[in-house]
């Protein structure tokens, strides 16, 4: 999918922007569900609150979940206190735009990363015409969420009626009170959701302070990828013909490409979309594989081919060899749609 | 003290074996009787003659018994064994050095290869998570760290800074 260069961000940002406003304003009970979910989207740069959410994430077998305090002031701070599990019980993460910082008051150290992603606006309203495109909101009865009124949206897709993700979002904020995502099958995949939240401004600024504290010692983290709309130059900068599916699930296009040096292999990234769910495609001509490390991959077949596959919460990710390319796929698909993508990449 | 001491008890003093006591009265005496200390000296100097001869015998063989064992190792003929190692050892060396070197080139390279480069598996799933944040309804960035939690507790620094 062609996609506006970097110079038009602003514009579509700022489209978006005054979209979800007008939104805003007809978000009044009775309101469409489209109009919902653009309100809903533009929520958090406009309401400043302090609660506490649980996140919950299932894999095939097992759940991880944390409870985590979260101040937030409008448009782009936020900082989440982590009360459980034990293991991360008191780190916290200040986050302010694209960047975020790690405290970790037991190994008295704070990890910085950087993920322009984040404030990608083109991205963003990308996104945001795919969700139009490819899903129906269905709008539900009203509950009740962290002793807030909350309507509920449901995202049917459109091409295959499953149910893909389920909405409760204020009816006066609109704020995103709780989310459940759901595998092809219909069970559940992930939840976010407020056990208790309050809206106010009056949250102290030194609660966002990004200051390494006394005795503290700074750690460089990750700064992650941002692919952008330019795919040719990408690709140019990978050095080497890359192969991409011939199949994708009905809905998902390519958003974007950019390329990594990870150990001194250029990784070259497509990053897919169907606006609610994201695939990656991530290929080198080194034949450097997958190290699993402390992951347990499990084998599968295709093709001939011999697969390495790892399951992470509700995310997959398949890694194998196509002559002199490695590949890995990762996307938060069922295995079998995982495997029908990469048979579909062949030289 | 009228009585003199005896030779066994000059040895033993010079031994160090008599008791403190006898010891103390026996140097006593020596400093007065000018018998016994000749007699004492007598015996130390026997001592010291046998201990260096003894000291001599050990670094020193006889003469000739040094001069048959240079004799026999002249006059000794290398075995047949001998003669055609030292016959072979140019022949020999020509192709243990090839071997060597093609060990060194060859065989340890093959067995010995660079391990093939990896690309982490997490920086493929971080990579995506944290890309994946782009999209209108995505979980909040920190809130899809938590769920590798326990792995970036136990090791902050990011593979992806790789």
């Amino acid at each position: 999918m062609p996609r506006p260069t970097a110079a038009s961000k602003l514009g579509l940002a700022s489209v978006l922007g005054t979209l979800a406003f007008a939104c805003v304003a007809s978000a009044a009970p009775g309101a469409s569900p489209e109009a919902l979910v653009l309100a809903a989207i533009d929520a958090p740069h406009r309401v400043s609150y302090e609660g506490q959410e649980q996140v919950t994430r299932w894999g095939p077998t097992a759940a991880d979940s944390a409870i985590v305090r979260v101040e937030h002031k409008a448009p782009d701070r936020f900082r989440r206190t982590y009360l459980a599990p034990e293991a991360i019980y008191g780190d916290y993460v200040v986050t302010r735009g694209p960047r975020s910082d790690k405290f970790e008051p037991k190994n008295a150290r704070v990890i910085v990363t950087s993920n322009p992603a984040i404030e990608n606006a083109t991205a963003l309203a990308d996104n945001t015409t795919l969700v139009r495109q490819n899903y129906t909101p269905v709008l539900g009865p009203q509950e009740t969420v962290a002793g807030r009124a909350a309507a509920t949206i449901t995202f049917v897709n459109r091409f295959t009626g499953e149910r893909v993700m389920r909405l409760w979002i204020d009816a006066q904020t609109h704020l995103i009170l709780a989310k459940e995502t759901y595998h092809g099958d219909g069970s559940l995949e992930s939840r976010v959701r407020f056990d208790q939240i309050s809206y106010t401004r009056d949250i102290p600024d030194s609660l966002f302070a990004l200051d390494v504290p006394a005795g503290y010692h700074s750690v460089q983290g990750r700064t992650y990828g941002d692919p952008s709309g330019h795919i040719g130059t990408a690709i140019s900068a990978a050095g080497f013909a890359p192969i991409g599916p011939k199949y994708l699930p009905d809905g998902f296009s390519i958003i974007g490409a950019d390329t990594s040096d990870v150990k001194s292999i250029k990784s070259l990234h497509l990053l897919y979309s169907d606006g609610l769910r994201n695939l990656s495609l991530f290929e080198n001509n080194r034949a450097a594989a997958a190290d699993f490390g402390s992951l347990r991959p499990a084998n599968a077949s295709f093709a001939g081919h011999t697969a390495q596959y790892v399951k992470q919460g509700p995310t997959t990710l398949l890694a194998w060899h196509e002559h002199d390319l490695a590949f890995a796929l990762v996307g938060d698909l069922d295995l079998k749609e995982l495997i029908a993508i990469a048979k579909s990449i062949v030289p | 003290m009228t009585n003199h001491y005896t030779n066994d008890d000059f040895i033993d003093y010079l031994h160090g074996e008599l008791a403190p006591a006898a010891d103390a009265r026996l140097h006593e005496h020596l400093l007065a009787c000018e018998a016994c200390r000749g007699a004492y000296e007598s015996e130390a100097r026997l001592g010291d003659w046998l201990r260096r001869a003894a000291r001599d015998d050990e670094r020193d063989l006889p003469p000739m018994v040094k001069a048959r064992v240079w004799e026999a190792v002249r006059t000794q003929r290398p075995s047949l064994a001998d003669r055609l190692r030292a016959a072979l050892r140019p022949a020999l060396a020509l192709p243990l050095g090839v071997s060597v070197t093609a060990l060194v080139f060859v065989v340890y390279p093959a067995v010995h290869q660079e391990a093939p480069p990896t690309v982490a598996a997490s920086y493929y799933l971080d990579e995506h998570a944290a890309e994946g944040q782009a999209t209108p309804l995505a979980d909040h960035p920190i809130t899809a760290t938590v769920v590798t939690a326990s792995e970036t507790a136990s090791d902050a620094a990011p593979d992806g800074g790789e």
